[in-house]
């Protein structure tokens, strides 16, 4: 009994600490807690979000850095070496090798350095105590002009890279984008083609947006109930405030889980992609 | 019809105490009407994978690894389907639309 109480307080408490009970302004972008003279940082473009994007590349950065250095120079790899080789190796056996064979082994830092940023971004996003950088959503990828940036990024990548591998110039790509079909069934193929090479990077990118929104959406939205429910009745507002403690939890918990999904599908999505302008099978 | 109107806004505007910007009354029912609905495909949706693969992990459970790599990464497209039309509903209730 005291235990609920406790935990409803503090689900109340924090919802407080909140401050809105509209759940959107925790899901858009703010700016920083450190931005005080007339916004300048804002101005420049260094949001909160902007702030969490770079930090995650630092991250990236930090992942990733000395272990090439060190598996050149070291037969067994260190602690942090093998985690970081773990990876590697997952994207070449579950992505690279089953859509391109050993050619696209040279892939594998490309798309683990897309896969780790992600992961980054998304998990960043789940740190509460960001919540005192400034106000808005700590989620770079929960704002579509960051997740369309990343899929331009891909988009741009994959087709660069089909032309090198392919090595017959544009043109000749650019007609290998589309099926060799007899010609009078042309008129219908072209349009559908290039309607779907233009959607793929579209839907990338409203994809991890989307679902990193949703998630955080939901978690501002039933902390709200909270503040709502015990600004008017405490009683059954501590009630409710326990319900949402719980909802609360099992919803981060998911986040976690769809933070990892998101980030795998993306890289995912790439590889077929990649596959499909490096090694065209029409 | 008319006093009909007035009785649904009026209790609209008592129960969205929280609404940030104001927006027709239509608007809010269609974008709720759109995300619930995108809900039901997903829910078939992904219902069939989940008994799909629990089925064939019972017929061969030294493959339960593979399918239920399988089944979580379909799942995460088809959620994605389901999360594009509540973009949309979205962009229709905040006033973005062009």
């Amino acid at each position: 009994m005291t235990l609920g109480l406790t935990a409803s307080l503090v689900g109340w408490m924090g919802s407080m600490a909140s401050g809105a009970s509209n759940p959107m302004d925790h899901v858009v972008d703010g700016h920083l807690v450190f931005d005080t003279e007339h916004h300048f940082l804002w101005s420049i473009g260094l949001t909160k979000q902007t702030f969490m994007l770079l930090l995650a590349g630092a991250l990236t950065l930090l992942f990733f850095w000395g272990r090439a250095r060190e598996a050149s120079s070291r037969p067994v790899p260190s602690r942090w070496g093998n985690l970081v080789e773990s990876v590697l190796d997952f994207i070449k056996a579950q992505l690279t090798r089953p859509f391109m064979g050993h050619h696209g082994d040279k892939f594998v830092p490309l798309l683990s350095t897309f896969f780790i940023f992600i992961l980054m971004c998304n998990l960043l996003g789940l740190v509460p105590f960001f919540e005192l950088l400034g106000h808005g959503s700590n989620t770079a990828t929960g704002q579509l002009a960051i997740t369309g940036a990343l899929a331009l990024c891909a988009f741009c990548t994959y087709h660069y890279l089909g032309i090198k591998e392919q090595g017959h110039g544009i043109w000749a790509y650019i007609k290998n984008l589309f099926p060799h079909v007899p010609i009078f069934v042309l008129p219908i193929i072209i349009p559908v083609e290039l309607v779907a090479h233009i959607v793929r990077p579209c839907a990338l990118a409203i994809r991890l947006f989307a679902n990193m929104l949703a998630g955080h959406v939901m978690i501002a939205a039933i902390l709200g109930f909270t503040l709502v429910f015990t600004s008017d009745f405490f009683l059954p507002g501590l009630g409710i405030s326990l319900v949402s403690f719980v909802g609360i939890t099992a919803l981060t918990f998911l986040e976690l889980l769809v933070a990892f999904i998101q980030a795998f599908v993306f890289t995912f999505l790439t590889t077929v992609f990649l596959a499909g302008a490096v090694h065209p099978e029409h | 019809m008319d006093m009909s109107l007035q009785l649904l806004s009026s209790l609209v505007s008592v129960l969205g105490q929280a609404a940030p910007t104001p927006v027709h009354l239509y608007t809010a029912i269609g974008a709720g009407l759109g995300a619930g609905l995108a809900c039901i495909g997903v829910g078939i949706g992904i219902g069939r994978i989940a008994s799909s693969a629990v089925e064939s992990i019972a017929r061969q459970p030294e493959a339960s690894g593979d399918i239920r790599g399988a089944m979580i990464l379909t799942s995460a497209f088809i959620e994605g389907v389901c999360l594009f039309a509540v973009v949309v509903a979205l962009l229709a209730v905040l006033n973005l639309r062009p």
